[in-house]
């Protein structure tokens, strides 16, 4: 391997994590190449740097503060649970009252839409616009049809 | 067969608070530094992982085995501080390679961790000098390669575990490691000669 190759695999033979085969031939490369031994302690050095960091203590009052955090993270899951359970019997003459309520303001509102005149003229309207001519087409001899014909049968004076 | 904490898990899904309790004793300093690490300041570091425990106590209900509970709580972890980098970078529109602020906290903090009884205030500067080199060479990082090298620097994983934690291959872990350790080394080289050639 050349010491390109011989630098991508460091790190991981460093941390031991090659095969043997790998393993066994950067161990040779290393005792012969000055720079890529170089390279491997400054690597190691650098590791070494960072895992000496001293490590930090958890505060004094973590622990207080981690159930705080619990109990209110508890409670805030089972207020809605506790709410509903309270409430229970009386969802379903609540539901019921908003059904009227929307009833109401819906039935208000589609008034106010068209107003209760304008529904009056429409009625009118149809009614003057059906003539005799709409009741035609009664079926031949049917009881209706001859009550229609008794209706438009012209007059026979006495005389 | 289950691992310890798997079973203890277990036992919290059955009601068993005080297993919740021995879980969070044995895992909270570990969590709270794989965040700090990553997101790099303390406070937000432990409102994170209050946050992941309180997924963890949440979760118990419909808990089930099928990983290692390591693996389980690293993705819990990593989910939320991979979210938090999201929205940090969408509220403040910051790039991650951010040059550190060492604003309220910080210092202090930087300071705390020195381990000498009595440090001179040379080796009290040199530390926080050092501390910022590292803080803004983690900085430079993407997210992904971030968490990728905080698994297994200060947690020691494997490439297989971190692969599962992340949700990619093992390939892609070699890739994300070469690449950030190549960059950290990058980052560092002034420090790391300075050091071999009589300190910082």
């Amino acid at each position: 391997m050349n010491c390109k190759r011989i630098r991508r695999k460091l790190v991981a033979y460093l941390d031991g994590e090659l095969r043997e085969k790998q393993k066994f031939l950067i161990k040779e490369h290393l005792t012969k190449c000055r720079e890529c031994k170089k390279e491997a302690d400054l690597l190691n050095k650098s590791f070494y740097l960072l895992k000496d960091q001293q490590r930090l203590k958890p505060s004094q009052g973590f622990e207080a503060n981690l159930w705080e955090r619990i109990y209110s993270a508890e409670e805030r899951r089972l207020l809605p649970q506790a709410i509903f359970g309270r409430l229970a019997h009386l969802i379903l003459p609540a539901a019921v009252a908003a059904v009227l309520i929307i009833g109401v303001v819906v039935g208000g509102s589609v008034e106010k839409i068209i107003p209760s005149e304008t529904v009056k003229l429409e009625e009118e309207r149809y009614l003057t616009s059906i003539g005799l001519d709409s009741f035609r087409d009664l079926p031949p001899d049917s009881l209706p049809e001859i009550y229609f014909n008794l209706a438009t049968a012209p007059e026979v004076e006495n005389t | 067969m289950l691992d310890s904490d798997a079973s203890l898990m277990l036992k919290f899904k059955n009601g068993d608070i005080s297993s919740f309790e021995k879980l969070l004793q044995k895992h909270k300093e570990r969590i709270i530094n794989i965040i700090y690490q990553f997101i790099g300041e303390r406070n937000e570091a432990e409102d994170l992982a209050m946050e992941v425990f309180l997924r963890v106590y949440q979760a118990a209900k419909s808990y089930e085995p099928k990983a290692k509970f390591t693996t389980w709580l690293y993705k819990i972890t990593t989910n939320l501080c991979l979210n938090a980098i999201r929205k940090k970078t969408k509220l403040q529109t910051i790039s991650l390679s951010k040059p550190v602020s060492t604003g309220e906290g910080k210092e202090e903090e930087l300071i705390e961790k020195i381990a000498d009884a009595a440090p001179s205030p040379q080796q009290i500067l040199e530390k926080k000098e050092r501390n910022t080199l590292i803080r803004k060479a983690i900085d430079s990082l993407s997210a992904k390669q971030r968490m990728a090298i905080i698994l297994q620097i200060y947690e020691g994983l494997s490439y297989k575990e971190i692969s599962r934690i992340l949700g990619c291959s093992v390939k892609s872990v070699e890739r994300r490691l070469y690449w950030a350790r190549t960059n950290l080394k990058e980052k560092l080289s002034s420090y790391l000669t300075m050091e071999s050639g009589g300190g910082f």
